[in-house]
């Protein structure tokens, strides 16, 4: 049952580093302290064995990249390999680079997703099987949607890929971002815009602005021309916090016009009133609802009389109904 | 986009299904017996599945909040999916099967709507076989329409509405309809119709159809639903409304609702995903309270108040009109922006009595007495109560 098998030394450049495992090493975290690793080999050498299979010309290296890469850069010509049978099932291949780097595997969603999405994208693992065998180690549900899910999140580009694994973006978050339909959301993680972006701000103003470009026909670069969005992010002054959320104001008046207008002139209509400050009108931001909200704090008889003058000025009604109109 | 002509490479049969007129008429191409399960809503258009009925067909056509004014209007589930391509289409998200089907018992259907108008003595059904599928598209494959037409022929208590976006209407000419069948449409602009409505009969298709089945003594109904959006939609909207009521006697019209686009919110990627061209999405749109996403209510109320005064400009004040999932602060609005002031139904009852009352006054022989509102003091089954006018919160793109 088991691939028993001993240390071998293998020449370093016989082995082939283009296996179907291969694309395990691009998950986020696999490399994340290389310089510990480094120094550990520079002081002890390979103390454990690479991981090889046998095929049917040179040996493929399963697991070990980094041991090889080190030893290529070094000279060496030889590495202690575990050879593993040519007919090892690839599934077990998977079962034990699961074990072997679990934490890492299973450190976030995206580093999840991806194990799933490279191991069934390299076609070496049924679908069925992964579903029913993997997907439940993986602290995920054992379903094809989900494992369609990793899928998709394991095709988005490297750099929002790493940036889901180091904001730990949950698999609902990074399957908002691998949905959507263009780049926005990539150019938004620009190094130099600087923006400070949460999972759900990157997915509102990726979203937001994807639907401005194609609403009016333009791209990204004039989309920045057109509007203030392009001076704030390049506004060295504004502190990341302070620029984001600017973008996030232009954002929303040019993909909300009617609301942000509306909402205006609520707001001048509410300025007219001169409403003391014990009191407050307040309306549906989304103007769905067709009344207003009067509050009123009040501490003492005097205090009541002055809110009462304050709604009976001349005016007011007429003012009022003009609100109620808008909504 | 020229009219979708039906085509389907696998068609299968229940047994049961052989020895009616629509098993009959495809015995010799069907196969198997088993529906089969189609996932994507387009690879089920390419099969179609006769079956028998199975439980219940008629459901209520309601929305899912009581905030919404409901029509009250019955749904004959008799057809499932449907060969054109709207963009904005319920159906890529809804169906869980996606195979083209149709129930081929039509006595069987028939029989489920005579038991209907028994629970509901008084009260006068209007029945719609476009909830899951349109009713016309299919006609000259099924018959299964015509079949139907025939059978609420000579029932009292109810009108069957074939609602369509198609031009096929030649299966219905020259039928015993007893005028109890409404053919309506679904009716846009040109413009909306070339963007989003991929494999519909043209504008100019469509009302040359309904002036085929008026001329035949059908009753005709108008669905301005969804309004959509789009430059220019303003002289659009005008203008479409002024040349259909050029072409089509008002009086003929049984009802007209108006209703703007809305979607569920997880339509709103599918649509992105299926239709990558269409603008539909990138529109101004909020979340109701039944769940879906609709324009901004300043957008709807300019949209539905244009149309409605133009509508009553052309149509006079006779047809009966409603709102398709509206508050009832919407239909205040729409009302009075038109100059008028229309009491709101207060509840799905009263709007099921007032619309059975504009067909009895407008026409005579249709119902063998006049509807008393004291036969409408609930919602039949399925129905939302009350129209819950309380204000809830909504959720929305600002804070």
């Amino acid at each position: 049952m088991a691939n028993h098998s001993s240390v071998t030394l293998l020449q370093t450049d016989a082995i082939i580093t283009t296996g179907w495992t291969a694309p395990f090493q691009d998950i986020p975290g696999r490399h994340e302290h290389p310089s510990r690793l480094l120094r550990s080999l520079d002081q002890d050498g390979i103390l454990q064995p690479l991981l090889v299979i046998a095929g049917d010309g040179d040996p493929v290296l399963v697991d070990g990249f980094a041991r090889h890469a080190w030893a290529k850069q070094r000279g060496e010509e030889q590495v202690p390999c575990h050879i593993l049978a040519a007919s090892t099932p690839p599934a077990a291949l998977l079962r034990l680079l699961l074990n072997a780097h679990g934490p890492v595997f299973m450190a976030t969603a995206m580093s999840r997703c991806l194990f799933a999405g490279i191991a069934v994208d390299s076609g070496m693992v049924p679908s069925d099987e992964f579903i029913r065998d993997f997907l439940p180690d993986l602290d995920l549900e054992s379903h094809p949607r989900i494992l369609q899910r990793c899928r998709n999140i394991t095709a988005m580009p490297g750099a929002l890929r790493q940036f889901c694994h180091e904001k730990k973006f949950s698999l609902k978050q990074c399957y908002q971002l691998a949905r959507q339909t263009d780049d926005t959301a990539l150019r938004l993680l620009n190094p130099d815009f600087a923006l400070h972006l949460t999972a759900a701000l990157l997915d509102e103003l990726s979203t937001g602005i994807s639907e401005i470009l194609r609403r009016d026909h333009c791209t990204f670069a004039e989309f920045l021309q057109r509007t203030e969005a392009g001076k704030i992010l390049e506004d060295g002054q504004l502190s990341s916090q302070e620029r984001t959320k600017a973008l996030r104001r232009v954002v929303r008046a040019r993909r909300f016009p009617i609301l942000t207008n509306g909402n205006r002139r609520l707001q001048d209509l509410r300025r007219q009133l001169n409403l003391p400050r014990q009191v407050s009108l307040s309306w549906d931001p989304v103007l769905e609802r067709p009344d207003l909200e009067l509050r009123a704090r009040i501490q003492g008889g005097d205090q009541w009389q002055g809110i009462v003058s304050s709604l009976n000025q001349p005016g007011a009604a007429g003012i009022v109904s003009a609100m109620l109109e808008e909504l | 986009m020229k009219q979708t002509k039906p085509s389907f490479t696998r068609i299968t049969m229940d047994e049961a299904s052989r020895d009616t007129p629509i098993g009959r008429r495809w015995a010799d191409r069907a196969g198997e017996e088993e529906r089969p399960r189609e996932g994507h809503y387009r690879d089920g258009k390419k099969r179609l599945h006769i079956s028998a009925k199975k439980g219940k067909a008629l459901h209520a056509c309601s929305s899912m909040s009581a905030q919404y004014v409901c029509c009250a209007t019955r749904v004959l589930r008799n057809m499932s999916n449907c060969p054109m391509h709207c963009s904005y289409c319920f159906l890529q998200n809804y169906l869980t099967n996606t195979t083209t089907s149709v129930v081929a018992d039509i006595d069987a259907l028939v029989e489920e709507v005579r038991e209907e108008i028994v629970r509901h003595p008084g009260r006068f059904l209007r029945v719609g076989t476009w909830e899951l599928a349109d009713s016309l598209i299919l006609e000259e494959e099924l018959g299964n329409s015509s079949a139907l037409v025939e059978a609420f022929a000579p029932l009292k208590g109810a009108l069957l509405e074939l609602r369509t976006k198609s031009s096929v209407v030649g299966p219905l000419l020259g039928l015993s309809h007893g005028g109890r069948t409404v053919a309506s449409w679904s009716m846009n602009p040109p413009a909306v119709i070339r963007s989003d409505e991929h494999g519909t009969a043209s504008f100019e298709e469509r009302l040359a159809a309904m002036v085929r089945v008026m001329e035949d003594g059908y009753l005709l109904a108008l669905h301005f639903d969804p309004m959509i959006w789009h430059e220019g939609w303003e002289q659009n909207y005008v203008d479409m409304v002024h040349e259909i009521f050029r072409r089509i006697d008002p009086d003929r019209v049984a009802w007209i609702s108006m209703g703007v686009l809305r979607f569920n919110p997880e339509m709103k990627r599918k649509m992105a995903e299926n239709f990558p061209g269409s603008r539909l999405t990138t529109a101004e749109l909020v979340t109701g309270n039944d769940g879906k996403m609709r324009y901004v209510k300043p957008l709807r109320r300019a949209m539905l108040s244009l149309l409605y005064s133009t509508v009553r400009q052309c149509a006079g004040d006779d047809p009966y009109i409603y709102l398709c999932m509206e508050k009832a602060d919407m239909w205040q609005k729409v009302a009075a922006d038109a100059g008028q002031r229309r009491p709101v139904p207060a509840d799905t009852a009263a709007l099921e009595y007032e619309m059975a009352a504009s067909l009895y006054r407008r026409f005579p022989g249709l119902m063998d007495a006049e509807p008393r509102r004291e036969n409408f003091t609930s919602p039949p089954d399925g129905f939302n109560r009350n129209v819950d006018r309380r204000p809830t919160e909504t959720t929305g793109p600002l804070p």
